[in-house]
């Protein structure tokens, strides 16, 4: 445990240069954006003065390096500084974006397991059967698509033509408003208020991004719980019960599922990541306030601290994620560390 | 709510409160013909227009929340209406008048005029809110320097209900100036109380919290998704409007808004591409505004510091080789009003008005030999790519025509943010697209943003000492002096002649709603005002 | 190796999925090569007489917003996708497999480097940092590929590191270095070649992000310039026409592209099979 332990304080060490090396990075990229944000904030009728004037207002007159260090400065602190295009704190907007983007994301990735993981299960137990091909025609026939065309599509068909689904308009339609800010994910922050047509309309809302991202994200789900179930139904193990008679059902189900499932949850980190960066796309098509398209507004408009700010918070989320799921595994998997 | 907690209650007044409950829900049965939902491409970003990096769309807080001294007329009928640049009429002033041998105007406000807290509007609440607009510098003040505002000390107040501003030569443009969105009257006794020694003029509180008495007031705003208006009651500046609620939420993609109209979710659509507006009008089902857009033109902009556009010929036998009618149909859909096709040497007064070429292609060749250039030359076409919808097939188009007379071409697309800085900071594009409207509807307003060298909107480097004395002379100049017209004229010709800017159409705002409703009104700032809507 | 080609007959003739796959791919790889004159119409010249046209029998895909012929201008745009897709993934990999093989053959301080260089860039929403990269550096054809290549370059560091590192330690690998062969050598004649399969599969599943990488950029308007055809661009442009009826001007664009995609990720699928050790047994 002992060893384990250290394994995971040396993970997070190593986290550190990474996390600075994104800071510089996220910098520099911003830095070499075209556009002078002075320019194109000192507003529609600015003359030099008043473009000089904001210049100075935003720090931009300075060198580089002492921008980087008045930047890094402000981070220590906590200050990211305030989005020029949206007029508010970066800090805010992130605070009240990721929910937003994590409770989609979320949502894609569960329907995407629901989905994937019988799929995967079937055709690991018939390999190379019709059924086994038709799998991996259909979750491959997903992820090949550009997810935003799969997201207009979507929109099209059950929006326009078939009017089952609600508009792309964000989270909530006209009608309502937010609910009472408690976690900023709104099915559960709807349930707290006990507010069930309000939890209906979010999830209402929800539901066509969130399957865009299912859709996504089948192939990866499906193919590694193909992969990993033919491994645990080839095992000494597995095949040791099947040979004492137990019921094929529960062989597959609780034996070699339970020996795939650990192959499984480092691909979900990965499956999870993956998905948050595929959602900048989908929030630009169903107009879904996340951070992802905070983000894409923000490049367009060269708002340098928006942008740092974004893939900041992303890269610190992937970090994290990676280090969580580290930790499980280490946690779990008794050949780690000893 | 109260909380219930008598047993007794549920018996004996459950009933009551039902009823009551239905009564109010009668009430308010008809909420959807006193609200309003608009959906439109991006939303403010401020609560304050006087705020250095405030976009756009916030000048619709402008409008809606504050009030200005006086405002501009309304004409047109049924859905065309337009904004009247020859009229301006009363908002917060009751009435004005010029004073000091017409060096100055006093304006006598509203003795019934309150902000939305109850206090009463005063003079000194004027004179703060003008002397803000002056002194934060950025475009407010470049926007009240247009009229002839520069100091705190133009701004005088006379007792608790007059007002004066002191001009420091006469100038046609300084009323008008003050109905644009930018003097807006804030309550300053709230303002000041939000001041700090770093922040005298209350910008971090103003940004968030308007502090106004227009005819709207802030419900709800989550920037970047949707703004909420509530009607303020006692707004005397103007008729009461219907609608007691607006929403207006931010819809980026433009057929997400034709299909919010179209499918009877959305109540208005704003910033309708023309294809949609022609086929939606087509379809008859809504009603659709489309006027175009005063003193504003898409044109092609050729930049003189560029080798062969210095030379005129040069510049008309690409104003020749143009092919406006197939620019007009595939990126306006039609919509707007031709600006080329003039005859030559018949010049009105007026802006924009059609330029004395057309597509002529021999004629644009033999221009080229003459001008030394038989072979052409290469020159990449610059377009803004926030405004591909227009310029995209243009440039395209432009690109295949101008091969016909030897000028290679390529198209270079260049973000929004990029834009502003090379085309009208450092004005290094050679030929490009681009649209410029001013805001005040004078000729002689729109030459001396776009025509004169190194103004912000004369991308092409134009220097002509003519057309700058011209504009000098004739900017402040009533626009009966009988040297008005003749100097409007004369700048024009020149402009035509030199045509260092190809105008292709003057383009219209297009707005689609639903049956019922009514009351768009096309302003110069082209941003929304919700208090002419009615619904039925 | 001999082994190798027969065990890759035997999936492929076990596998009608991926008969069907290599099917597509020549077909895609021909249409590059000679669609550019196979097109019934020139894929740049506008008529706005015949704008926004449906598909009809001189029209197959029906024609654009300018009067251009949808289905010229989708054949075409294979050439410059496929080479998008191709050179990215090229550069990737040659980038990538040479830091990749350094940092697994020689370990210390160049695996250290190379590990934490991997580690920054795989912390950054990939398509995030493409678009940046792409807006940074200005919308041309060359700089898609150069962003696209390097967020596909952290990929190949790690299979080509695990890979090596593996087989560094062989015994074949210590036989060539006791009979004389530099590092250099061993490394690049008896270890890489033993890298290829696993690389195979990594190429071909990246061939098919790169064109959706490059269809994405040109839906948030960082795409190739116009006039040129490309699919994403055509499916992003096409998209604005979809409430209005104008089908087409997404449909076909867009189903060209899924199949290469699709094709891309069988071929990267099938050929993970014939890799895979575990599926030789």
């Amino acid at each position: 445990m002992k060893n384990k332990l250290r394994l995971i304080g040396q993970r997070l060490l190593l986290a550190v240069p990474v996390i600075f090396g994104v800071v510089v990075i996220s910098f520099l990229l911003t830095r070499a954006l075209p556009g002078d944000p002075a320019v194109y904030f000192a507003g529609d009728m600015a003359d030099e003065q008043s473009i000089q004037q904001t210049r100075e207002k935003l720090g931009l007159d300075k060198s580089l390096p002492l921008q980087f260090m008045a930047y890094f400065n402000r981070l220590l602190e906590g200050d990211l500084g305030v989005s020029l295009s949206t007029g508010q704190s970066v800090l805010f907007e992130l605070k009240s974006r990721l929910p937003a983007s994590l409770e989609l994301t979320l949502i894609g990735l569960g329907l995407a397991l629901i989905i994937a993981v019988p799929l995967g299960i079937l055709a690991a137990i018939n390999p190379n059967s019709w059924i086994d091909h038709l799998c991996r025609i259909l979750v491959t026939a997903g992820v090949s698509m550009p997810i935003f065309f799969t997201g207009l599509f979507l929109v099209f068909i059950f929006y326009y033509l078939l009017q089952v689904a609600p508009a792309p308009i964000g989270r909530l339609d006209f009608l309502f408003l937010p609910p009472p800010h408690v976690t900023g994910f709104y099915l559960i922050d709807a349930a707290l208020a006990n507010d069930w047509a309000l939890f209906k309309a979010a999830l209402h809302q929800l539901m066509l991004p969130a399957i865009t991202l299912g859709i996504f994200a089948l192939a990866p789900i499906a193919r590694m719980t193909r992969g990993a179930m033919l491994v645990s139904l080839g095992s000494e193990y597995v095949k040791a019960a099947t040979a004492n008679g137990l019921p094929r059902k529960k062989v597959i189900l609780i034996y070699a599922f339970k020996n795939a499932a650990l192959p499984l949850l480092t691909t979900l980190g990965m499956v999870f990541s993956f998905l948050l960066g595929a959602n900048v796309l989908v929030e630009k098509v169903f107009a879904w306030p996340g951070i992802g398209s905070f983000a894409i507004e923000a490049l367009v408009a060269s708002d340098y601290a928006a942008v740092q700010g974004f893939v900041l918070t992303m890269a610190m989320l992937f970090i994290f994620i990676n280090l969580l799921i580290d930790m499980v595994y280490t946690l779990i998997d008794p050949r780690v560390g000893n | 709510m109260y909380k219930i907690s008598s047993k007794n209650f549920k018996g004996k007044w459950a009933f009551v409160l039902a009823a009551a409950i239905s009564v109010s829900s009668f009430v308010m049965a008809d909420p959807r013909k006193e609200s309003l939902v608009v959906v439109t491409a991006s939303g403010p970003n401020s609560m304050d227009i006087h705020r250095s990096g405030t976009n756009r769309p916030s000048y619709q807080v402008a409008v809606n929340m504050y009030d200005r001294l006086v405002s501009f007329g309304i004409k047109g009928s049924g859905d065309q209406l337009k904004y009247d640049s020859n009229v301006i009429k009363p908002e917060l002033a009751a009435s004005w008048k010029l004073v000091d041998d017409g060096l100055a105007y006093e304006f006598m406000l509203r003795k019934d005029a309150t902000f939305w807290d109850g206090s009463p509007v005063t003079a000194d609440d004027v004179k703060w809110s003008f002397d803000r607009a002056v002194s934060l510098g950025g475009f407010p003040s470049v926007q009240m320097k247009a009229g002839g505002m520069t100091k705190p000390e133009q701004f005088v107040v006379v007792d608790k209900h007059t007002f004066k501003v002191v001009m420091e030569r006469a100038s046609k443009l300084t009323l008008p100036d003050l109905a644009v969105p930018v003097p807006i009257i804030i309550n300053s006794k709230v303002a000041k109380a939000n001041a700090t020694d770093k922040d005298p003029w209350a910008t971090e509180y103003l940004h968030k919290n308007p502090a106004g008495g227009g005819a709207y007031m802030l419900e709800n705003w989550t920037p970047g998704q949707q703004l909420i208006y509530k009607r303020f009651d006692n707004w005397k500046s103007g008729k009461l409007p219907q609608m007691k609620r607006v929403v207006v939420r931010e819809v980026p993609s433009a057929s997400t808004r034709r299909a919010l109209v179209e499918r009877g979710d959305a109540d208005v659509s704003l910033d309708l591409p023309n294809k949609d507006a022609k086929e939606l009008a087509a379809k008859g089902k809504l009603t659709v505004s489309g006027t175009s857009i005063d003193n504003t033109i898409h044109a092609v902009g050729l930049n003189v510091d560029f080798g062969p556009f210095k030379n005129k010929k040069v510049r008309q036998a690409i104003a020749y080789a143009m092919p406006y009618q197939k620019i007009f149909d595939a990126a306006a859909y039609g919509r707007g009003e031709p600006m080329w096709g003039g005859t030559p040497g018949d010049v009105s007064a007026t802006w924009p008005q059609p330029f004395p070429y057309d597509t002529n292609i021999e004629k644009a060749k033999a221009l080229l030999i003459e001008a030394g250039y038989p072979d052409g030359f290469s020159v990449p076409i610059s377009i803004n790519l926030g405004f591909a919808q227009w310029t995209e097939p243009t440039a395209i188009l432009m690109q295949e025509s101008l091969a016909k007379i030897g000028i290679k071409t390529s198209i270079n697309k260049i973000p929004g943010a990029s834009w502003r800085t090379k085309a009208l900071v450092e004005k290094g594009l050679e030929l490009h697209l681009k649209n410029f409207g001013g805001w005040l509807n004078y000729p002689d307003y729109y030459f001396f943003w776009a025509y004169i060298k190194g103004h912000l909107f004369n991308s092409m480097n134009y220097d002509n000492a003519e057309v700058k004395s011209l504009v000098d002379v004739t900017l402040p100049m009533a626009v009966d002096n009988a040297q008005y017209e003749p100097n409007v004229k004369r700048m024009i010709s020149l402009a035509m002649d030199d045509v260092p800017l190809i105008p292709l159409w003057q383009p219209t705002l297009e707005v689609a709603m639903q049956p019922g409703v009514s009351g768009y009104v096309n302003w110069f700032h082209r941003q929304l005002d919700i208090r002419s809507f009615t619904k039925e | 190796m001999k082994n190798w080609f027969r065990h890759t007959i035997y999936i492929f003739s076990e596998n009608p999925v991926s008969i069907f796959a290599v099917i597509l791919f020549l077909l895609y790889v021909t249409m590059a090569l000679v669609g550019h004159w196979l097109v019934p119409y020139d894929p740049y010249l506008t008529n706005t007489d015949i704008a926004l046209q449906p598909p009809s029998v001189s029209h197959w895909f029906g024609t654009d917003h300018l009067g251009r012929d949808v289905f010229s201008r989708v054949v075409i745009a294979t050439r410059m996708d496929l080479g998008i897709a191709f050179s990215a993934v090229a550069l990737s990999a040659l980038v990538g497999c040479t830091l990749g093989s350094l940092a697994g053959y020689f370990g210390g301080w160049a695996d250290q480097i190379i590990g934490r260089f991997t580690d920054i860039v795989m912390a950054f929403p990939l398509f995030v940092l493409a678009m940046g990269l792409v807006a940074a550096m200005g919308n041309t054809v060359e700089n898609i590929i150069y962003a696209t290549a390097l967020i596909n370059i952290p990929f190949y560091i790690r299979v080509s590191r695990s890979e090596v590192s593996v087989r560094r330690n062989l015994p074949y690998v210590q036989a060539a270095l006791q009979s004389g062969n530099s590092h250099f050598r061993a490394l690049a004649m008896h270890i890489f070649p033993n890298t290829l399969p696993p690389l195979m599969v990594q190429l071909s599943l990246n061939s098919g992000w790169a064109i959706l990488n490059a269809a994405g950029l040109s839906f948030i308007g960082l795409g190739v310039k116009p006039p040129e055809a490309e699919w994403g661009i055509m499916v992003a442009e096409g998209a604005n026409y979809m409430i209005s009826g104008e089908w087409w001007l997404v449909l076909f664009p867009g189903l060209v592209l899924m199949m290469a995609v699709f094709c891309f990720n069988l071929l990267g699928d099938s050929l993970r099979d014939i890799v895979d050790p575990l599926r030789r047994t």
